[in-house]
């Protein structure tokens, strides 16, 4: 039965039984990659392994997996934390960990679940690609940290379907086997719909509402205890935002920020300013925040207090990893990658 | 602490060895005695940091074993007990903890084949969890899955003690594409290096060898006598031997297939598996040679030589492979002209000669003689120099060395293309009096700590990289001394340096 919600009507997640278009799939998963690989924005897997020995190098770094950023513990560390955001390519993200393994490392890989190769929609409700399984076990045995990249807000609203459910039931399908899932991590979203997709938990919400309606479609938020779906942490570890000193085009509109997409975002220095240094939306309870933009190019924002505090703007390897290294004892680094950035010479044919 | 507090720790031994090698079952006999006592894999068991000093992380050894190794050997010190212990990480510190310690080893070597099936067994059936990151995903079951999803890599000290190639090292490229099969066989090989290495470095009665791949009583007993244990006897010690511990069956797996043991093992597994680990069989004595890993390898045996046997390129092709690289027989010539004006070298034999273009010539007046194993090319040697002192000979100089007759042997370029290149060095080694001159043609691999192995089946012919470390230890133990090894400058793009390997004998 659908359910009513606000205005439109919202239809049950349920699984479909029609067969994935593997095909398609693999013509989705070139042709994605193909913009990033035209702008020069693809590195190759080597120069994932350059970045893990030369993190390696630095003293005083140790590495866990997201789950165990904030936890208690030794406090004359940077504790460092890789996080993949798996938007567009698991095959990559399985050569990622699997490189990882060789170091004792432990990645925390999130699987989007509104992407094309976790599944599609069809009339009938959500497809599961079959080859999802294997990446999912690949990964496990690589001894990654696997969790769900939520979207329940695309589920909504581009979809029409019960969002909160396709984050619940996909939490326990990961979970088949034994594997254990401990955490999500919240696609991004705010710019998009006027909410970030980790506000469905009730630890998270950030205005006082209780449901975001877009184009007459309601979803609840601040609605699911995390603890109900056995769940420790979202991955951006979000707190209230504290008062901002926001700079550059957003400093007189941040609303415009909050509510309007800008063209390659990622790739807008102020956006990203903005987004990992001064949010308007939400802090983050960790320190120092990196991103890989492609080839040679990291970001590092360090949100420590006074003068640890500090921005670098798409600087090479070096530089960044100098920065990580001065952020102070008991810092808390997270490393925000795309595994597709490294898969240059990586494709659908690869052999798993 | 120097030897004169680790005297009060000679009552101590640990027991070396792989996993999958029978050091548990060994541990449990040895604790039997009823004067000692031997612990299993006490903490800390320096997973972390055996893999540091392997990668090169770790540089302080000595301080490892005062700090993991050392506490726990002193609260030993009052129970007049002999205390041992096994863990399997200890390979890159044997030579601290014998400084530290003044300890005793007991090296437990077993067949690589054996251990490798041994541990794709276990990863499959019990673990899933050794070597990670290989592809190979299948032949897990569901409680092997089950237990690995339950440790994340950061914890698994178990896997990331396992030493893996470093950047621009051997295997470091291939390592994403190689088998697990080819990782545990890199593992055994490894870690058997560094034992083997490190007992080397010290006194060869702090140490013994025992073969676990089956074990008599008898051959445990030795141990015993050798630690001085007490208590245990032949009975007792085949019991425990017949009750397989530590097998998947006395763990209570049974669920899974099985890997077959290795006389089973398809071609293909048995390649992988002498490819990485063949020259190391072959120094534990498991090969008569690294050229039966080889002849394994390739599944022909006998087959080398063939390219020479058969090759009928004739002088010119020799003159030109003497012309192209002039340079180092033109060094070869300085360096012999240097020694002989300090000792009389009178007599030189010359290994893989081929048409000896350039050395009738040089060596017109003391006794040459050329040997190679081409047939046709000594017949024509024979038919085109006429000096007496002069003499060519067919003959395979690797398998029936001549008998300290030569002042020098030399040789040019050839042993990058035989089938055991320790055994040409001893061949070397046993033929000269006084010098060996050696040079490989197919670079300088200063980084290679083993040496490599590639068979051109089609050929018959082997195509190898020297390791400098190799054979230096390898001339070394064959009692050599002004051992050198250097790379010589070719003046070439393709390949920069060539390897030169002058010993006195």
């Amino acid at each position: 039965m659908a359910e009513v919600v606000g205005q439109s009507e919202v239809l049950p997640y349920v699984p479909s039984k029609a067969p994935y278009d593997a095909e398609a799939f693999a013509r989705t998963y070139e042709a994605a990659k193909a913009p990033l690989r035209k702008k020069r924005l693809l590195a190759t897997f080597a120069e994932y392994g350059e970045f893990i020995h030369a993190l390696r190098k630095l003293p005083r770094v140790r590495f866990v997996p997201m789950r165990e950023l904030l936890s208690p513990g030794q406090d004359d560390h940077v504790r460092c934390a890789l996080r993949f955001d798996v938007d567009m390519d698991p095959i990559a993200a399985v050569r990622l960990a699997r490189f990882n393994a060789r170091y004792g490392l432990c990645g925390s890989f999130y699987l989007l679940h509104t992407a094309m190769y976790y599944g599609v929609f069809d009339e009938n409700g959500f497809v599961r690609n079959p080859r999802l399984r294997e990446w999912v076990r690949a990964l496990v045995l690589a001894g990654a940290e696997i969790g769900l990249h939520i979207d329940p807000l695309t589920v909504y609203f581009l979809h029409h379907r019960d969002g909160l459910e396709s984050v619940r039931t996909e939490l326990n399908w990961l979970r088949t086997g034994g594997v254990s899932v401990n955490g999500v991590a919240a696609h991004n979203s705010y710019p998009l719909f006027g909410a970030e997709n980790f506000e469905i938990f009730r630890e998270y919400t950030t205005a006082e509402r209780s449901a975001l309606t877009v184009n007459g479609v309601s979803c609840p938020l601040g609605s699911v205890p995390l603890a109900d779906w056995e769940l420790t942490y979202e991955a951006n570890y979000p707190k209230p935002p504290g008062r901002k000193i926001i700079t550059g085009w957003f400093r007189k509109k941040p609303q415009r920020w909050m509510t309007k997409q800008v063209s390659d975002a990622v790739n807008n220095r102020a956006w990203m300013r903005t987004y990992l240094l001064d949010n308007p939306v939400y802090d983050r309870a960790y320190t120092v925040r990196v991103w890989y933009h492609g080839p040679g190019r990291w970001t590092l924002a360090n949100a420590g207090r006074f003068v640890s505090r500090s921005w670098l703007w798409q600087v090479d390897l070096a530089t960044m990893l100098e920065a990580v290294q001065a952020a102070r004892p008991a810092s808390t680094v997270v490393f925000h990658l795309h595994p597709v950035y490294f898969a240059a010479d990586t494709d659908v044919s690869y052999e798993l | 602490m120097k030897h004169s507090d680790g005297e009060h720790f000679a009552n101590c031994y640990f027991i070396l060895s792989c996993a999958r090698s029978g050091s548990t079952s060994l541990c449990r006999i040895l604790d039997q005695a009823e004067n000692g006592r031997c612990v299993m894999e006490p903490t800390p068991n320096l997973n972390v940091e055996t893999r540091d000093a392997m990668d090169g992380r770790l540089h302080d050894l000595e301080a490892v074993v005062d700090t993991c190794i050392l506490p726990r050997i002193a609260q030993q010190r009052d129970k007049s007990i002999i205390y041992g212990e096994k863990n399997v990480t200890y390979g890159p510190f044997i030579a601290a903890m014998y400084e530290k310690l003044h300890c005793r080893f007991v090296f437990l070597k077993r067949d690589g084949r054996d251990v490798v099936r041994s541990l794709l067994d276990w990863h499959n059936r019990k673990f899933g969890t050794i070597y990670r990151e290989c592809k190979d995903t299948s032949g897990v079951t569901d409680s092997a899955f089950a237990s690995a999803a339950n440790l994340l890599a950061h914890n698994d000290t178990s896997d990331y003690s396992r030493p893996r190639p470093l950047p621009g090292k051997e295997y470091y490229d291939e390592w994403e594409s190689m088998t697990r099969l080819e990782m545990c066989a890199y593992y055994w090989r490894r870690v058997n290096q560094l034992y083997v290495d490190g007992l080397a470095s010290i006194p060869a009665e702090a140490w013994i060898a025992l073969d676990y791949t089956n074990p008599s009583a008898g051959d445990i007993l030795r141990v015993v006598d050798f630690l001085g244990l007490e208590g245990l006897d032949e009975q007792k010690i085949g019991q425990m031997l017949d009750s397989r511990i530590n097998s998947l069956k006395d763990r209570g797996v049974s669920d899974g297939v099985p890997t077959p043991p290795w006389p089973d093992w398809p071609a293909e597994w048995r390649r992988k598996f002498d490819r990485v680990a063949g020259g190391m069989m072959a120094r534990l004595g498991y090969y008569e040679s690294s050229r039966d890993a080889l002849q394994n390898a390739a599944g022909e045996e006998g087959r080398f030589g063939a390219f020479w046997r058969a090759h009928d390129g004739g002088e010119p092709w020799y003159r030109w492979m003497y012309e192209h690289r002039k340079a180092q027989h033109k060094a070869f010539e300085e360096w012999f002209r240097c020694v002989a004006q300090r000792e009389s070298l009178e007599s030189v034999a010359d290994f893989g000669c081929g048409a000896a273009i350039g050395y009738t010539d040089f060596f017109a007046s003391i006794r040459y003689v050329g040997m190679d194993l081409a047939e046709s090319i000594i017949h024509w040697c024979r038919n085109t120099y006429s000096n007496p002192r002069h003499e060519f000979r067919a003959v395979d100089f690797i398998r029936r060395p001549p008998q300290k007759e030569f002042d020098l042997v030399m040789s040019q370029g050839t042993i990058d293309n035989v089938y055991d290149m320790d055994a040409f060095l001893n061949a070397a080694v046993q033929a000269a009096k006084k010098w060996i001159y050696i040079t490989a043609y197919r670079g300088y691999f200063g980084d290679l700590s083993e040496h490599v192995y590639r068979h051109n089946e089609e050929q018959g012919v082997y195509y190898n990289d020297i390791s400098p470390a190799a054979a230096y230890n390898t001339l070394k133990q064959a009692g050599c001394r002004d051992i050198s090894i250097h790379p010589s400058p070719t003046g070439r793009e393709d390949i920069p340096f060539e390897t030169v390997i002058i010993a006195h004998v």
